[in-house]
């Protein structure tokens, strides 16, 4: 209960936070003000990449001991990248808390912290789309189809954004 | 039991007075066995070079040895070679602290950041010290123990809780802070969600670090911020995410509740068991015997590879059908409801006094004087009913040996609980009749008999289900089978009796049914053993 406070006090202030001043390329909140433990996010592909021009939609799911356990992050609809699982579920380190590697692949200062914040995920999958880890793939199809045949990956990319679009 | 492969495998036992086959074990002067138990013991400790010979194991050994005096012939005789060790989490951790002792005087810094060396090697030493020799400095810093003064320079701090008038802790939000803590790195956040956050990660057992860099909280910290010994509990998370890294050498004892970890130092010697159908049973403090390379318990005469597929089976057919399998049954006769309370199958009804067969429901007679049937499937009764498809016929075999597989697991249970009553037993056999402990212990290891010969019945029902029926080393396995069945519920029914008076006059009805019910389940074991190394038992799913 005192736990459920924390986090609801800490990510109304995180909200503030983000009206306030939030990075270009992205929009993020509460998608019902009663309830702080789900937000709505909307992240604008990165320029220069296959995911330019594009708008994706993803909902973080906040535990209630937030913020020592990282929150969930989705893209609904899902979309086609080597970090991404085909249901949407985000895979990158700074959303996994450290001991959940049992091979210790990654480093325990990207994991997630309490000092962590829901400005720093999002930049986080910012870079994610600009710079694909295929060394830890979600997707393995998405991961295969970007080392080896990365036009045909970018042409399905573009396909899809212009499908979200509306075109 | 010189004459054991004598008879081994045939069938016609019954034919003989069972007498013949007993050994004298009256006769066996009880002190001997305990000292060639001392002498097992000894050899034992030797073994244990890494954990330094510590009193409490070799007590827990010599307790847990003395008490099974004929195992080692029976069951381990086959693995007389297998060397391991058995600790309890505390013997590990003293073990550990010992370590830490040992190394001191080595680094001179303090006992704190060699746990945390230590904990970053996974308790290796030989790696840290060759580390350590390389690159003393930077190991400081990769550790976490030493601040790295080149990357940044930060507001130093002291390491400790301050007091502070006004902070606003960027983990809570919460302003008027009185207090808070930070390492030199001077990260400074709230003790409240400090301390929620190492209660956090203490189950983990990897070293915590200030929650924005990676300078490690040492034990005493730790310590310091949670008011208590909190820091003891991250060493046995330590312990546990210990022994899971090193899997190969080390097993938790499967048994509920108990604490047992069993090391073996050198597994290459696994290959050749598991070439003869042997399974590495390795026997923990708290006498509880489990195979080493499934983590199952005692499973003969089944193989590792039987036990899985069987439990997988009964898993998925569990899902598909439901087992309920109910513990009560009405008296085939009077109706009237019958819970089994021990763990004997011959069942007298006590309103009826009708004598039946747990399992079979029928008449107790043919049971006791001829021969055991509920432990063989008739195939002949199910081709005429030929209406039944495939499917349902095999799946209706599963059901007979899942259904035997399953009774005896609850008459092991029903005789644990009795084993409970044992001791109680022996007691008032000290209070009443004036006999010595040690003669009282024939009780203990009746017990133990009966609860080994219970689980190699269990499991036989497994290799039944797999092998192929006709064969006729499978007959003989079937018939190895009932002569243990029956001489397992003769040996229950003799520890039902209540009255030390009896119990004392038929002491040597005791030893003698034991050591059938001994013999009778090495037999089982080897033929076991004889029929999947034949290739007797396919695994089919």
């Amino acid at each position: 209960m005192i736990m459920s406070k924390t986090a609801q006090k800490r990510l109304l202030k995180e909200y503030q936070q983000l009206i306030r001043e939030s990075p270009p390329g992205i929009v993020a909140g509460p998608s019902d003000e009663n309830n702080m433990f789900e937000w709505d996010c909307l992240i604008s592909g990165p320029p220069e990449t296959p995911y330019e021009n594009g708008v994706f939609n993803a909902t973080l799911l906040f535990p209630k001991d937030y913020p020592l356990s990282p929150p969930k992050l989705t893209f609904t609809p899902s979309l086609l990248h080597p970090n991404i699982y085909p249901n949407g579920e985000v895979c990158i380190s700074i959303l996994h808390s450290p001991g959940d590697d049992p091979n210790m692949y990654e480093l325990a200062e990207e994991r997630w912290s309490p000092v962590q914040s829901v400005e720093k995920i999002l930049l986080s999958v910012m870079s994610m789309l600009s710079e694909p880890n295929i060394e830890s793939g979600a997707n393995i199809d998405a991961s295969i189809l970007y080392r080896d045949n990365r036009p045909e990956f970018e042409r399905q990319v573009k396909l899809s954004i212009l499908k979200s679009l509306g075109f | 039991m010189a004459n054991d492969e004598d008879y081994q495998y045939s069938s016609s036992d019954d034919d003989f007075p069972e007498q013949q086959y007993y050994e004298p074990l009256e006769h066996r002067d009880i002190t001997n066995n305990i000292l060639d138990d001392y002498e097992y013991l000894n050899y034992d400790t030797d073994s244990l070079e890494s954990f330094n010979s510590d009193v409490d194991i070799v007590d827990g050994m010599a307790v847990s040895h003395v008490t099974n005096p004929n195992k080692k012939r029976s069951i381990e005789g086959a693995m007389v070679n297998l060397k391991y060790e058995c600790f309890t989490t505390q013997d590990i951790f003293n073990n550990m602290l010992e370590k830490v002792d040992r190394l001191q005087p080595m680094f001179s810094i303090p006992r704190e950041d060699i746990i945390l060396l230590l904990q970053k090697y996974g308790w290796d030493e030989d790696r840290l010290l060759e580390d350590w020799t390389n690159k003393m400095d930077g190991l400081l810093i990769e550790a976490g123990i030493h601040i790295n003064n080149e990357q940044k320079e930060l507001p130093k701090s002291q390491r400790g809780i301050s007091n502070r008038d006004f902070f606003t802790c960027p983990i809570c939000c919460e302003d008027q802070i009185k207090e808070t803590y930070s390492l030199e790195c001077g990260h400074e956040y709230c003790i409240s969600c400090y301390r929620h956050y190492i209660e956090d990660r203490l189950n983990k057992g990897n070293i915590i670090t200030c929650m924005s860099c990676s300078l490690a909280l040492k034990n005493t910290d730790i310590d310091e911020l949670m008011n208590g010994p909190s820091s003891e509990k991250l060493m046995h998370s330590s312990i546990k995410s210990f022994v899971q890294k090193h899997n190969e050498n080390y097993r938790w004892c499967p048994f509920t509740d108990c604490k047992c970890i069993v090391h073996i130092q050198d597994t290459t010697e696994f290959v050749e068991y598991i070439r003869l159908h042997y399974s590495p049973y390795v026997l923990c403090n708290e006498s509880h015997r489990f195979c080493f390379s499934c983590s199952f318990e005692m499973h003969s005469p089944a193989d590792c590879e039987i036990t899985s597929s069987w439990i997988k089976k009964a898993k998925k057919e569990s899902d598909n059908l439901n087992w309920v399998l109910s513990h009560t049954k009405e008296c085939p006769k009077c109706s009237v409801n019958i819970e089994k309370n021990g763990g004997c199958n011959h069942m007298i009804c006590s309103s009826c006094k009708y004598e039946f067969c747990w399992i079979c429901n029928s008449d107790w007679k043919p049971h006791g004087s001829s021969f055991y049937q509920c432990t063989m499937y008739n195939n002949d009764e199910l081709k005429t009913q030929t209406v039944i498809e495939d499917v349902s016929k095999t799946l209706k075999r599963y059901t007979f040996f899942y259904r035997m597989f399953n009774e005896h697991e609850v008459s092991a249970k029903l005789d644990w609980q009795l084993g409970q009553t044992v001791g109680n037993k022996i007691k008032s056999l000290q209070e009443k009749m004036g006999v010595s402990w040690i003669e009282g212990q024939f009780l203990t290891e009746s017990l133990k008999i009966l609860n080994e010969g219970r689980t190699a019945l269990k499991w036989s029902f497994a290799v039944v289900f797999y092998s192929d029926s006709s064969h006729n080393l499978t007959k003989i396995f079937v018939d190895n089978q009932a002569l243990l069945a029956n001489s397992v519920e003769d040996l229950s029914a003799l520890l039902q009796i209540k009255s030390p008076e009896t119990i004392m006059e038929k002491k040597v009805e005791f030893y003698n049914k034991a050591g059938y019910v001994e013999n009778r389940t090495y037999a089982l074991m080897e033929c076991g053993r004889e029929l999947i190394s034949k290739g007797i038992v396919k695994i089919t799913n």
